[in-house]
């Protein structure tokens, strides 16, 4: 076979291949499978939602108090008349598809989406999203969020990760869309380094906001010296930053501080170190791949000392790139937990739709609870209006009776974080386990309310 | 003590990684006078083929749009114990489709056309550089975007004698990667084909006119080199994950080590692995974690100023 026909047909194999992948609705993707509930950049072609006939389609929900998520009914939901063109409502996805918490996000927004389209849209409207990935690049998410506000969303649902959000908030806040991310670094909604961004909001903990509560449960359990190991990004050093002064104010001495560049596969010398220090406990701040690669060399080195963080310490992602069963015993604060027995009939129906993602987390649920928040408030505002839409978030309760599709009651504050009950999680036999109910701050006037 | 030889140890299993990762650059430089700087692809593509064909969990399984398989998953259950007989399944027939689409194809439709006797290497090194953006995004969208767990064909086991901790995985990547160099140097240095081989890359005409089949040793080279990746891809993916972007990292690393340990000699591969891998870890521990990846750079810069060639190499004259 000459080297001329070999080319051409290497060059049909992909073309095939690439316009099969633009087609198909459920190919390729890891997110794309079951979840078309709008189209996306990559090509899906607009599922056809079913009618809005104002039927509870579950037959599971008669007296609003659904706490799964599940709740399609939508009877008690105004009638109105969808003022955009198509009765759709867009809104844009920057998302990370290289990083289990960004594809997560993504699967917890589409879900969202599609139980609001079932239960008849937001004031009438259909909601439509356009995904675009940013590579968990800073940079890029910055071009792809300036591009996305282009298509004049009505909201901007992401990032997750903390780099890319600081970064990329810039272009929401200048064409003034609001942008509900999943990111926990607390500089995005520090109102003195964010310049004054009123358009950003969280679904889950600032790093700040969860540090107290985090630290007021490890004084309880006799902790009095505590190393610190984080990630060399604004996720990490932000969140070590807010977790150091918590110890600081709680009494807990800090010991060795190590960071650690972003994807690093070799923890090896790290945890050594770790080893060698007279501290009681190693509070840990990674995303999920570094959290995996710890994990593992953790039970390789048989480090016994406790380990201590945030959501991703526990994540189902992080304990599915771990070694099988080293991430037992670790715990974290956590927002949101998508193995906790408040979340299972949600979950069940998560899995459901997203049959191909194996380790749901606290990002599935963010992302949910992002679409609901954005239409609780529309529905309070009576339109799309994105310049009132700041000040009506500010300083809002949404209770689960408000909107059952929060899953938990939240109060935001005056710079877009949020405050609501909690929990304590270990890992136990491979899953994130709640042992214990952090009360909310409510401190709303203390926050800005 | 023992946090030194800790560290130096998990240096060396890290070192082996990109030991068995450098060893393609310095054979097809060696043998054909080719450098491909798409080959951190070429050791992530075959890993993720071993997983599609391999094993069920985790669940990746083969790309739609693959028209004669057509979306199935014809994945072989990963055991929970003993040997893990799916990975090895899935290695097993990743060899001949790598021999095909990663040394075959790849020299017939790059190769021989841009890389010509006493030519310009650029044009190859540009197109490699592409053929390497073209494999990441085709696998970030045919396959999956997120990083697959992926098992270790040594299992999880782990022993620490007098106090230091040494996994499974490692002691065999290191073993593993040992062996597999050691052999390639063999053949390349002691036996009649290998000899053949490296005459050809060294001078295509006179080895034509002593009847040595150049064409076919070139092929060889390549299709060694396919199986070559593969092996990598098996041994360093339970370190790494299976991810579309393994590449960039893995490729950069691998192609600092081939440099330092010499970028003409097979055992050079394995020297300048183990050595960037230990000094990593060396600067990480004992520096700082923020030079970790500054040792090893800094020591290329001294070896180009010093000892171009590399640590192991040998001083090579060119024809101008």
């Amino acid at each position: 076979m000459s080297s001329r026909i070999l080319l051409r047909f290497l060059a049909l194999f992909f073309t095939f291949g690439l316009v099969t992948t633009a087609c198909s609705s459920d190919g390729g993707d890891d997110t794309d499978a079951a979840a078309d509930t709008s189209s996306s950049a990559e090509g899906d072609s607009g599922d056809a939602e079913p009618p809005d006939d104002g039927t509870d389609t579950d037959g599971t929900d008669t007296d609003g108090t659904d706490t799964d998520g599940t709740d399609t009914d939508g009877g008690d939901e105004p009638d109105a008349e969808c003022p955009h063109e198509n009765d759709t409502v867009l809104l844009f996805g920057p998302y990370e598809a290289n990083q289990p918490a960004g594809v997560n996000w993504r699967a917890g927004v589409e879900h969202g989406i599609r139980d609001v389209n079932e239960s008849g849209g937001i004031l009438g409207c259909q909601i439509d999203i356009e995904w675009q990935d940013t590579q968990a690049d800073p940079d890029i998410s910055k071009q792809v969020v300036a591009e996305g506000a282009e298509l004049d969303p009505y909201t901007i649902m992401g990032t997750v990760f903390s780099g890319s959000t600081i970064v990329n908030m810039v272009e929401a806040q200048r064409a003034m869309i609001p942008q509900i991310v999943g990111s926990e670094s607390p500089a995005i909604t520090d109102r003195a380094e964010n310049g004054d961004n009123d358009f950003i909001f969280r679904t889950s903990f600032g790093g700040d906001s969860g540090a107290p509560k985090l630290v007021q449960f490890m004084v309880e359990e006799g902790v009095e010296k505590v190393d610190l190991i984080y990630k060399n990004d604004e996720f990490g050093v932000g969140g070590a930053e807010a977790h150091r002064e918590a110890f600081e104010a709680a009494g807990i001495a800090i010991g060795e501080e190590i960071v650690v560049q972003p994807e690093q596969i070799d923890l090896s010398a790290e945890v050594s170190q770790l080893a060698a220090t007279d501290s009681d406990a190693v509070f840990v701040f990674f995303s999920e791949i570094e959290t995996g690669a710890f994990h593992s060399e953790v039970a390789v080195q048989g480090f016994e000392k406790p380990l201590w963080g945030a959501d991703p310490l526990t994540a189902g992602a992080s304990i599915e790139l771990a070694t099988p069963g080293s991430a037992d015993g670790a715990r974290s604060h956590s927002g949101v937990v998508a193995d906790a027995p408040l979340f299972e009939d949600w979950l069940a129906a998560h899995n459901e739709l997203h049959p191909d993602i194996t380790s749901v987390d606290h990002n599935n649920i963010k992302g949910y609870i992002g679409v609901y928040v954005v239409k609780e408030i529309t529905e309070r505002m009576g339109s799309f209006d994105r310049d009132a839409f700041p000040a009506t978030l500010h300083c809002a309760s949404i209770t689960v009776e408000d909107e059952p599709g929060v899953l938990l009651d939240v109060s935001y504050d005056a710079n877009g974080d949020v405050d609501r009950e909690s929990f304590i999680v270990e890992v136990v036999d491979g899953v994130a386990t709640v042992i214990a109910t952090v009360p909310p701050l409510e401190n709303l006037a203390d926050r800005g309310c | 003590m023992e946090q030194f030889l800790q560290v130096t140890i998990s240096g060396l299993a890290t070192g082996a990684i990109f030991a068995i990762s450098a060893v393609g650059f310095a054979l097809l430089w060696q043998t054909a006078g080719a450098v491909n700087f798409a080959h951190g692809e070429f050791i992530m593509v075959p890993a993720v083929l071993i997983l599609a064909l391999g094993t069920q969990e985790p669940t990746v399984g083969i790309p739609d749009f693959i028209p004669l398989i057509g979306g199935a998953n014809i994945g072989v259950a990963l055991p929970s114990a003993g040997l893990p007989w799916g990975l090895l399944i899935g290695f097993a027939l990743t060899i001949p489709i790598a021999i095909f689409l990663l040394g075959y194809l790849f020299k017939v439709s790059l190769v021989d056309r841009l890389l010509q006797p006493g030519g310009d290497d650029i044009p190859l090194v540009i197109a490699t550089i592409g053929l390497g953006l073209f494999l990441r995004e085709y696998v970030h969208e045919a396959w999956f975007a997120t990083p697959q767990p992926f098992p270790s064909v040594f299992g999880n086991g782990f022993w620490r004698p007098g106090g230091v901790a040494i996994s499974a995985d490692d002691i065999g990547i290191i073993v593993a990667c040992t062996i597999v160099i050691g052999a390639l140097q063999f053949f390349i240095k002691r036996t009649y084909l290998g000899r053949q081989m490296e005459a050809a890359a060294q001078n295509a005409e006179t080895a034509r006119v002593l009847g040595i089949p150049v064409n076919r040793m070139v092929l060889l080279t390549f299709a060694i080199n396919a199986v070559l990746v593969t092996i990598a891809g098996l041994l360093v993916s339970p370190a790494i994950n299976a991810r579309w972007d393994a590449g960039i990292n893995l490729g950069l690393l691998a192609f600092t080590a081939a440099i330092i340990g010499g970028f003409n000699q097979v055992r050079g591969a394995l020297y300048g692995g183990f050595l960037v891998g230990v000094i990593q870890n060396w600067s990480g521990a004992y520096l700082s974690t923020l030079y970790r990846d500054a040792g090893p750079l800094l020591l290329l810069i001294l070896v180009i100023l010093v000892r171009p060639q590399g640590l192991f190499g040998r001083a090579e004259e060119r024809r101008i």
